[in-house]
């Protein structure tokens, strides 16, 4: 039962989709039909190259927007653009112009992204006092930070990721109070969670990452509470541990 | 690490060749891949233990990606993307000027023959898998393999000038 052969026979082909039994026949068809032979080589050719021109993908990567809020920036432009035009017609056009996401997201930054990321720099490197309540008082710890915040904040569990705590601080924020947990493992890395009150619009809820100078934080908010995961462990690694932050103190 | 942690850190280097070959543009196309991560994260409850995990990515990829086009509608990217070629790893010049002129030629593709054409020689999807992930009859996956191809051969192999030429 030898059906035609068909387009789709030589894509299959080409594609090594071919069902065995049918090899042989399309085979055939191609020794008398140089057309569809010149095809199917052009089709393989196309796939080697393709291959070729799209490598796999290695090493770090730094998603652009989350440095750049684009939408903000073009919108702050506009913004510039109306205030030299004055008059009514720019005060009436600020609503439509103002993108809440995009506000919202360099807000974040702002106030839990780029406050994070300082105080990761200031005190991890401290070897005498790198927090303020060790681990060994960590009732304490957090129910002060609790109190201080104005909210339950929990020490999350790192050990399935090699980090242990080591304790907190209450740090100043932009405006107000934050915490800060510190995390290290065996080689002396240090991870360090940033918590912080922040509104808690659905906009803002997604998992981020910010990555700069070597630096990597993931940031989320959550209930009411800004997080972000800091630190120069590599971003593989990194995620894994904000992901066990974020099921922990979600779910 | 847990099964769908590691399961999800092993597709990220496919996910973002795919990402590539879709947006020709490595910062964008990084992004959609960690819209991606963000969107399988908090849907994770919805992945069945077992069923494959990588189509399950490349459909919330696929989505992603149509949603944005449509967002974009006014400004396709395409058309500012295409002068500013991703990164090869070949060494020699010939060889990347080749790799750049097969991506400019994929980024002429209408985007849906793109990812089909990318689903099925790039990341090695059966086509039953494509009509899957994008949501469309196998028939269609055919139709828009087929005009991707033929368009490919064209553009590559059969026309005339230098800048064409195929490099042995």
């Amino acid at each position: 039962m030898n059906q035609p052969v068909t387009e789709q026979d030589l894509h299959a082909l080409v594609d090594g989709l071919l069902p065995p039994d049918r090899i042989d026949t399309v085979n055939a068809w191609l020794a008398s039909h140089p057309e569809d032979a010149a095809k199917v080589a052009d089709y393989r050719q196309i796939n080697r190259e393709l291959q070729n021109a799209y490598p796999t993908p290695t090493g770090d990567w730094t998603p652009a927007r989350r440095k750049i809020p684009s939408r903000g920036w073009s919108a702050a432009a506009a913004m510039a653009a109306l205030t030299l035009l004055g008059g009514v017609a720019g005060w009436q056009l600020n609503s439509y112009f103002q993108p809440p996401a995009a506000v919202t997201a360099a807000d974040l930054s702002q106030r839990l992204v780029q406050p994070a990321r300082v105080s990761h720099r200031v005190y991890t490197p401290e070897i005498l006092h790198p927090v303020e309540v060790r681990r060994e008082q960590q009732q304490h710890l957090v129910g002060w930070l609790s109190k201080r915040l104005g909210k339950p904040v929990k020490a999350p569990e790192l050990a399935a990721q090699g980090f242990a705590l080591i304790g907190g601080r209450l740090l100043p924020s932009t405006d107000g109070p934050a915490a800060q947990f510190m995390y290290e493992n065996s080689v002396g890395q240090r991870l360090t969670l940033y918590v912080r009150q922040a509104d808690d619009n659905k906009e803002q809820t997604a998992f981020r990452r910010y990555s700069a100078d070597g630096l990597s934080s993931f940031y989320w908010v959550d209930n009411g509470l800004g997080y972000a995961l800091t630190g120069d462990i590599g971003p593989d690694a990194l995620m894994e541990s904000a992901n066990q932050v974020y099921r922990q103190l979600t779910f | 690490m847990n099964s769908f942690d590691q399961q999800l850190n092993e597709q990220i280097p496919a996910l973002r060749r795919y990402a590539r070959s879709l947006l020709h543009h490595a910062a964008q196309a990084d992004d959609l891949v960690q819209d991606c991560l963000t969107r399988a994260l908090e849907r994770r409850h919805l992945w069945q233990p077992g069923s494959d995990l990588r189509a399950w990515l490349f459909t919330l990829m696929h989505n992603l990606f149509v949603n944005q086009l449509r967002k974009n509608s006014r400004q396709p990217l395409a058309v500012t993307l295409i002068d500013e070629m991703i990164g090869t790893q070949a060494a020699e010049p010939e060889q990347v000027a080749r790799n750049h002129q097969l991506q400019r030629q994929m980024a002429r593709l209408p985007f849906s023959q793109r990812e089909v054409l990318a689903l099925v020689a790039l990341e090695g999807f059966s086509y039953q898998q494509v009509a899957v992930i994008m949501d469309i009859p196998i028939g269609t996956v055919m139709s828009r393999l087929n005009r991707a191809r033929e368009s490919m051969r064209q553009w590559l192999y059969h026309e005339p000038g230098p800048a064409l030429r195929r490099v042995k």
